[in-house]
């Protein structure tokens, strides 16, 4: 199973060259919005097969490494989601883990002491971890993050979880790196937290999958809307022609035609 | 000598118990809730390593402790081993079902007894259909229990002997812990310790799955607990059950099962949780009671278990959610059905929701029943001069007779007035509808 990209129609301008790509890069933000009855995980799993196993009938990635940092789920389901689809690390391309999500079999105290770097245990972790693996990076390399909106619910201060993004941006516009995050919104419409609110405001792009208004359905399981973010500039990428497309997903991936069609968009 | 060896099967490994492959995942294991309509909801059952949460807002009944006895009540026919959570775990398992026919001779009856009352519910002589009606399907609200060695039936009016409790202990195969006991300062983080030493110490030489049935999660016996830390514990429990031989049912008390006890509650509860089912009982609503009748209460589905797979298998194999392509007539795929429960004299079954006819009447007429009276409908005159007279849910409009009008002609014969056809319409709540 090859992809073309995350969505049909987006790419993102390469920084510093000419070309665009079906990812974004160095250091950009893209912002990818759920909710309960419309979940966007297959777009974690669309990125990471554009790029370890591109399309050869679309513009390849410069992205060469993908890094997967599992909060939300362990990372057994991931591994067997992408076994199945037969997307693995490659001489070309790599697939790396950071398995946050066992972490929180042995809970430490919300505020770990003087030395800590964000007030919290689990979140000082995540970004030694993820140091340690942009210090070994060789090449262009794309952080997907699974979830970071259950952080807020156990209880772990907004502000730490905003401070912890800031640091972890820093370190990826060092490394040349972009950043992919899922984020499960509780309510349609409005931001409900600081750190949704940043998001917003920080990101490139932005990818809603929200639940259709007459409820689940067997054949869409949800609408995804392309919004642009406000740190691009006129030109920074291409969107989809249609505003708003469906989806549906599968075992392994999530199919996306337009509204009122059943033809999948590739 | 020839190159060529035959090819020995593997020897597949027998299948524990009470458990089945996952559809999609065939490496992993589920068992069975119970309920089967329940472990159809969930795409067969519950995985292994994963939790299940009931949510029960209604303060006048139990559906969550309901639930978590049969649950139990499913471990320990299965041979499962369990350990109960609860402000009185002995009385929990004391109180559950148990195989119809049990005090007489402890012998378990299969299907027959729910065919029985399937039979018993059905009123009237057999129904004659036309021959080219006779190869169509029933139609069917609900899921038939077809393993019953995967979910045994279960009858609500028996309750489990006490030999077999006593005997489940003594082999350590039933374990209590009461959180609220010992003056525990942190009653969650109590209940982890638990639960990991409970894992560990079965890891090693333990082929029987773990059910950890936590019932009345958070409620006023264990203390204040407030909203982040049983979503901390959610998290961590998830954390603790992945990858091991066990899996969790845990029930909400009504106060904290309610959508209004903290901001978009039962969206995270539906997020840090695999499963999540809210059964909300209508016994005591005013208006969903005499609506609904025949059902004890409405369920919906928050999320289902989706184990190494994007689509869970709910949504693909759930014949009451409807969500699957070969449900609709056009094989595209339609809108999730409306679900309800009912609790009868032997069992809990869910079914789909569907509205009656015209409101109240269970049947549509064109002409009145016997037992109707047929009021005539006269032409409107002032208000002050219509008395309006309601008894139970009949209105009857009287006025003075109508003169005669001077310009009307006059005829011998006096004009009878036929009485005007209407379909009956009934309601308990008479006022609910006067205008």
């Amino acid at each position: 199973m090859a992809s073309s990209g995350l969505l049909p129609g987006v790419s993102f301008r390469c920084v510093g060259e000419e070309g665009h790509d079906p990812l974004p890069t160095a250091g950009n933000l893209l912002l990818v919005t759920d909710h309960l009855d419309a979940s966007a995980d297959f777009l974690l799993i669309r990125a990471a097969t554009t790029v370890l196993k591109p399309n050869k009938a679309h513009s390849p990635t410069a992205i060469k490494k993908c890094i997967f940092m599992t909060f939300a789920r362990e990372e057994a389901h991931w591994r067997a989601i992408l076994g199945k689809a037969n997307v693995i690390g490659t001489k070309d391309a790599d697939l790396t883990f950071l398995d946050l999500f066992s972490q929180w079999r042995s809970s430490k105290p919300a505020n770990d002491g003087d030395d800590s770097l964000f007030g919290n245990g689990h979140l000082d972790e995540a970004y030694k971890m993820l140091k340690a693996e942009l210090a070994n990076a060789t090449r262009s390399s794309i952080v997907l993050i699974d979830d970071l909106a259950h952080l807020e619910w156990v209880g772990i201060n907004e502000q730490d979880i905003v401070r912890f993004l800031r640091s972890i941006r820093s370190l990826l516009r060092e490394a040349g790196a972009s950043l992919l995050i899922i984020y499960h919104k509780l309510a349609i419409e409005t931001p409900t937290s600081d750190v949704q609110r940043y998001l917003l405001s920080t990101c490139l792009a932005h990818i809603e999958c929200r639940p259709l208004v007459s409820g689940r359905s067997g054949s869409v399981a949800g609408e995804i809307r392309f919004h642009i973010g406000p740190e691009a500039w006129p030109g920074d990428m291409s969107t989809p022609t249609r505003q708003v497309l469906h989806y549906r997903c599968t075992d392994i991936t999530g199919v996306v035609f337009e509204k009122g069609s059943t033809s999948i968009l590739t | 000598m020839s190159s060529f060896k035959r090819r020995v099967q593997a020897q597949q490994s027998i299948p524990t118990k009470g458990t089945q492959p996952v559809i999609g995942a065939p490496s992993l294991l589920q068992i069975s809730t119970g309920v089967p309509s329940i472990d159809d909801l969930l795409g067969g059952g519950l995985p292994l390593g994963h939790v299940l949460l009931i949510l029960a807002p209604d303060h006048n009944s139990a559906w969550g402790e309901l639930i978590s006895r049969y649950f139990i009540a499913q471990g320990l026919s299965s041979e499962h081993r369990l350990l109960v959570c609860d402000s009185q775990p002995d009385r929990l398992v004391s109180g559950c079902m148990w195989y119809p026919g049990t005090k007489n001779n402890n012998v378990m009856h299969g299907p027959e007894d729910s065919r029985d009352e399937a039979n018993a519910e059905t009123t009237g002589d057999k129904v004659k259909i036309a021959w080219r009606y006779e190869q169509m399907k029933q139609f069917k609200t609900t899921v038939d229990d077809k393993n019953e060695d995967y979910c045994h039936s279960f009858d609500l009016a028996s309750t489990i002997p006490a030999t077999y409790i006593e005997d489940g202990i003594s082999k350590g195969q039933i374990i209590y812990y009461n959180p609220g006991l010992k003056g525990n300062s942190d009653p969650l983080d109590g209940l982890i310790t638990k639960l990991v030493s409970c894992l560990g110490a079965s890891q090693s030489h333990e082929k029987s799955p773990l059910r950890i049935c936590i019932n009345n999660l958070g409620s006023f016996a264990w203390g204040g607990i407030q909203s982040h830390l049983i979503c901390r514990f959610l998290l961590r429990l998830r954390t603790i059950v992945r990858n091991t031989n066990s899996c969790a049912l845990i029930t909400l008390p009504p106060h904290l099962s309610d959508a209004n006890y903290a901001p978009h509650w039962v969206s995270k509860l539906g997020h840090l949780s695999d499963g999540c089912l809210t059964l909300q009982g209508i016994t005591s609503d005013p208006v969903l009671a005499p609506t609904f009748p025949s059902y004890s209460g409405l369920l919906k589905v928050h999320a289902t278990p989706s184990a190494q797979t994007l689509l869970d298998p709910s949504r693909r194999f759930s014949q009451l959610r409807g969500l699957n392509s070969t449900n609709s007539a056009t094989g595209t795929g339609g809108g999730e059905n409306n679900l309800a429960f009912k609790c009868m004299r032997k069992r809990l079954v869910v079914e789909t929701l569907h509205l009656d006819v015209e409101g109240g009447v269970g049947e549509r007429r064109t002409t009145p029943a016997a037992s109707a009276v047929v009021d005539p409908i006269v032409p409107h005159v002032a208000h002050e001069e219509v008395k309006r007279e309601t008894q139970l849910a009949r209105i009857m409009i009287d006025t003075p007779p109508e003169r005669p009008s001077e310009t009307a002609p006059k005829t011998d014969e006096p004009v009878q007035k036929k009485a005007r056809k209407k379909v009956a319409f009934r309601t308990a709540e008479s006022d609910l509808y006067d205008f």
